[in-house]
Order: C-alpha cells, then structure tokens, then sequence
C-alpha cells in the first residue's frame, strides 16, 4: 500500500508532506498504522466529516492511499476531522515532522 | 410567509441574499452589517444543530440571550482529541499544579480583560461569551486554532516547538479570531484572510505590549517567539517590524511574508496565503504604532474592525481604517496627524494597489 500524505498551515503555517510504501516501514510500526487505519474508518469517515467550518488556523490534511486494486483521497481539517481519524492524523503528522527533520 | 417550493428543512426565506448585504456594508449601513454578521452567524449555527453531536452547541447557545459572564474554562485533553473533557480549572478556581493551565487561565484573562477595560467590549461575542480553552489536545500536536466556539492549543513537539498554550501573544490571537467571527465575520480565504490574520497577530502583539508596558520602540514585534523550541530560539512564527526574517530552520524552511504588495503571494496553499500575506498589513501596523503609540493604532484598527465587512480586501481596508482614524480624530481621542501617517504606513507597503 502507498499512502501520500500533507500537512499545511496552521498556526506556523508548516509545509509537510511525504509518501511512502507501508511495507517499507518497521514492522512496529507497520503495525500501528495498520491499527490506527482500522480505528480511523476512512470510508464512514469522509460521510461524516463537515459538521463544523473548517477553523481558524487549523491544518489542513491530505491523504492518498492506493494499493493495486483501488486509489483513495481523503481531506481534512483539524476540525472537520472526525474524532476517530485524529489519532491517525496525529500519527502521519509526527512521521511527516520525523522524516522532514531526517533529510 | 415561506416562498413557493420552500422545503421548510432549509429554509432560506428570510435570508436577505449576501452579495445585497455586503453591497449595503460597503455603504456603511450599519444595520446591513450586523444583519450580515449575524446571518453568516446563524447559519453556522443552524448547521452546527442540525448536526450536533455532543452537545456543544446548546452550551454556547445558552447565554445568546442574555449577557453571560465571560467566564473561563480550561480543559485537559491529556494528549487525545476529545474537547471540553477534564475541566482542569474554571474562573474563580485556584491554580492548578499543571503549569499548561494556568499559563491558559491566566494569558485568556489577560486578553479579556484587555478588551474589555481598554476597548469596552465584553468578551468575544461582546455579550460575555464564556471563554474554553482547551490544553494538552492531542500527540505533539505543532498547532493552536479556534474552531468557531473555543480554542484548542496542542503541546508542540518538544524539538521544534514547545507548548502553544504558553504564550501570550498566542492566545491573544487565538482570541481575536473569535473576535473577529463575531463582528465582520471575514471570510478565510485570499485577501480577506490575511486581514483576518493580521487581526489576530495586531492584538496579540498590541496586548502584549501593553501588559509587559513595553512601547512600540522595546517590543521585539514577534508572534510565538515563545513557543519555538529549545534549539530555535530567538526564532518565531512572524515579525511584524520585518515580515520575512522570523525564522529560517529545517522544519519550517525560511520565512516567506512580504512586507510590499510587489512581493504578495499568489500561490494556492494556506488559503491562497492567509498566514503569508498578512506580512503586509502587519508591517503597516507597525510603522503606524511607532509614530502614534501601538496603543492608539489598536484602538483605530479596533474601530475599523467593527465596520469591516466579510470580503473585504487589503484596498477596502486602508479606507475604512482610515475613516476609522477620522472619526477618532473628531472625538479627540487620537491626534489629527494620525490620518497622514496611516496613509504614509500603507503606501510604503503598496497599498492601495
Ligand atoms: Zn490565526
Ligand atoms: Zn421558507
């Protein structure tokens, strides 16, 4: 699975984004993803996401995830997010600060 | 009466259209104004209820009617994403041995009470609209926002950025953003978003310099220069003396706020670069603050603000900051000079186009 991830604006008005391979990651924390995905019900997710405007100074997320069968996109804010895709968000988000502070 | 083929589950009837509203703000009725506020207001509202999921919304909507109390509350999230969880100290309440809260206790008072005593409005809504703030949001959550009904502050990552809750200047902004919804309602996007920030940054700086009684000449003019990490400091979010040089590290990149309309961004990101180009009204703020004292320019942008209407652009602005300084000129409360300089400050920015 490919997944492309973006995290933009906010407060620091930060730029981050990276794609990956998730076979490529560490079993941990492979697994963890894999965790946080199932939590996060991206299908239920994108209906029932909009309750609230999109805020002031919160980031806004994009998140592509493609395997060989099928290609998905998903938008968010912090808070246009629904609770249970926010541990995920939080998660891309630290991977994205990691992988930015390692190049 | 509802109109023909009016669904009644979304109604729109009694909504004059916005485009005549915004017409009738831009020559300055004020009550098309405050209906337009209010719409917007109300519309949000009603979505918000037709949706509401927790409960937020009747507990906002409780004191609409009445004058509330501008009462703060702080909430732990304790690292997740729940809001209003763990109230951790609410107004009256003594300290709290997390430091994260009181700094929120104490800053969001500082802020309100600075509207209030200085600028005689009564909290966010100027009907003393509780104040809920919410620390500890989320896992190394780099951000601070207002979500349209309170404010959510993460803890940084430790590296890069430390607490956002820990900041004066933050909250400040933060804050007005509420502010702001409330009165000219400017919409989040382009030009009018980057007035809605530079709305939040000029009083979150304004009120710190009046609570450290700092002049416009000792202020150091930075926004978050107290939430950057332990390896950047004497870094920050933004410099409104010179837009462009707040920070240049690995994380963020180098700082790209112009300060003149010949830099302005054009780009899609940030909502057309809402936190980029707020550089240029914010270097106009500051040249006018040192010649007039940033106290008296808070009070004329203070003023301008509440006859600025929801699409208002960086040329609409200058002219109703302007009208602003010359209604306070005729009251005597600001100097006749005051009406050249903001002119002076703005041209030197490029403004107007
Ligand atoms: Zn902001
Ligand atoms: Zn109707």
């Amino acid at each position: 699975m490919h997944i492309k991830f973006s995290c933009i604006g906010g407060f620091a008005n930060l730029d981050l984004n990276f794609g990956i391979d998730t076979d490529e990651l560490p079993k941990e924390k492979y697994e963890e993803l894999q965790n946080l995905m199932k939590h996060a019900d991206l299908h239920n997710a994108a209906q029932s996401k909009m309750v609230k405007t999109q805020g002031f100074d919160s980031f806004s997320y994009q998140l592509d995830i493609a395997d060989e069968k099928k290609k998905q996109s998903f938008s968010f804010t912090d808070t246009t997010a629904p609770e249970e895709v926010r541990p995920l968000l939080d998660y891309l988000r630290n991977l994205a600060i990691e992988i930015k502070l390692a190049e | 009466m509802h109109k023909k083929g009016c669904s009644k589950l979304k109604c729109q009837c009694f909504i004059v259209p916005n485009y005549i509203l915004e017409n009738l703000a831009q020559n300055e009725v004020e009550e098309a104004r405050i209906s337009l506020a209010k719409s917007r207001q109300m519309r949000r509202r009603r979505i918000l209820k037709e949706y509401d999921i927790d409960g937020v919304v009747a507990l906002t909507d409780a004191g609409s009617e009445r004058q509330g109390e501008s009462a703060r509350h702080v909430y732990d999230c304790k690292g997740g994403t729940k809001l209003r969880e763990n109230e951790a100290r609410k107004e009256g309440d003594r300290s709290s041995a997390d430091p994260i809260v009181n700094a929120a206790y104490d800053y969001s008072g500082v802020v309100r009470d600075y509207f209030k005593d200085v600028l005689h409005r009564n909290s966010i809504d100027n009907q003393g609209l509780d104040l809920i703030l919410n620390v500890h949001y989320g896992n190394k959550f780099t951000n601070a926002y207002w979500d349209g009904d309170e404010m959510v502050f993460g803890d940084g990552d430790g590296v890069i950025f430390s607490n956002f809750a820990n900041s004066l200047d933050v909250i400040g902004h933060e804050l007005t953003h509420g502010v702001t919804q409330f009165t000219s309602g400017l919409e989040y996007e382009g030009q009018s978003g980057a007035l809605n920030e530079h709305l939040s940054d000029v009083f979150g700086v304004a009120i710190k310099q009046f609570h450290l009684k700092q002049t416009a000449g000792d202020a150091d003019w930075l926004i978050g220069a107290d939430i950057m990490g332990p390896t950047l400091k004497g870094q920050a979010l933004r410099s409104m003396k010179a837009p462009g040089t707040a920070f240049d590290n690995k994380l963020m990149g180098k700082d790209i706020q112009p300060d003149h309309m010949k830099n302005f961004y054009k780009g899609e990101r940030d909502n057309h670069g809402v936190h980029i180009n707020s550089g240029i009204p914010n270097k106009a703020f500051y040249l006018v603050s040192m010649e007039i004292g940033t106290d008296k320019a808070a009070l004329i942008w203070f003023n301008a603000m509440q006859n600025l209407f929801a699409t208002a652009n960086f040329n609409q602005f200058v002219q109703i900051v302007i009208k602003a300084a010359q209604k306070l000129v005729d009251s005597g409360d600001v100097t006749k000079t005051a009406i050249k300089t903001i002119e002076n400050a703005f041209k030197a920015v490029g403004v107007p186009e």
